[in-house]
């Protein structure tokens, strides 16, 4: 799996399926937003799309 | 207006389960109507937990959060503070993420 460069996204692709940008294998950590709209971890990273996130990518 | 009723609770996981644990309660809250977690969080630096924002109690005796792995809930671990939960989200690069040659 890989991270995107810019909103963290974690998908299979080289490019983000959210917003386009390149993608990278060079990530750590994991956060998984299930309610975007309860989460305050969401809201301090404003993250509004449900999904897998890593916490860092390089 | 970024005000919610979420908590944030520490759960033990076995070793190296950590991920598995996460995505296994991810599938229940978004499938089981009543669970309130909003967001888990699994730090590379956290061995053998998680950390799992929610609006209701977690409470392992509740069968509907019966995922294998799932260790229980770190006692006192209520408490755990947004401030403390932040330094998780924005990791510092590590000296060795300098680059080489
Ligand atoms: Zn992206």
């Amino acid at each position: 799996m890989k991270a995107c460069t810019v909103c963290k996204m974690i998908s299979s692709k080289d490019h983000c399926p959210s917003c386009g940008n390149p993608t990278s294998d060079n990530w750590s950590g994991l956060l998984i937003i299930t309610d975007p709209e309860e989460s305050r971890v969401a809201k301090e990273l404003n993250i509004e799309i449900p999904g897998e996130y890593c916490l860092r990518v390089r | 207006m970024e005000d919610t009723n979420s908590t944030i609770y520490a759960l033990k996981t076995s070793a190296g389960q950590e991920r598995n644990v996460a995505r296994l309660l991810a599938r229940k809250a978004r499938t089981i109507d009543g669970i309130g977690i909003s967001s888990i969080l699994v730090p590379e630096s956290l061995k053998g937990y998680i950390l799992v924002e929610s609006s209701t109690k977690i409470d392992l005796r509740n069968p509907d959060l019966k995922v294998q792995h799932l260790r229980g809930v770190v006692e006192g671990s209520v408490g755990i503070t947004f401030d403390e939960v932040k330094r998780f989200l924005k990791p510092e690069p590590i000296i060795s993420s300098i680059q080489k040659g």
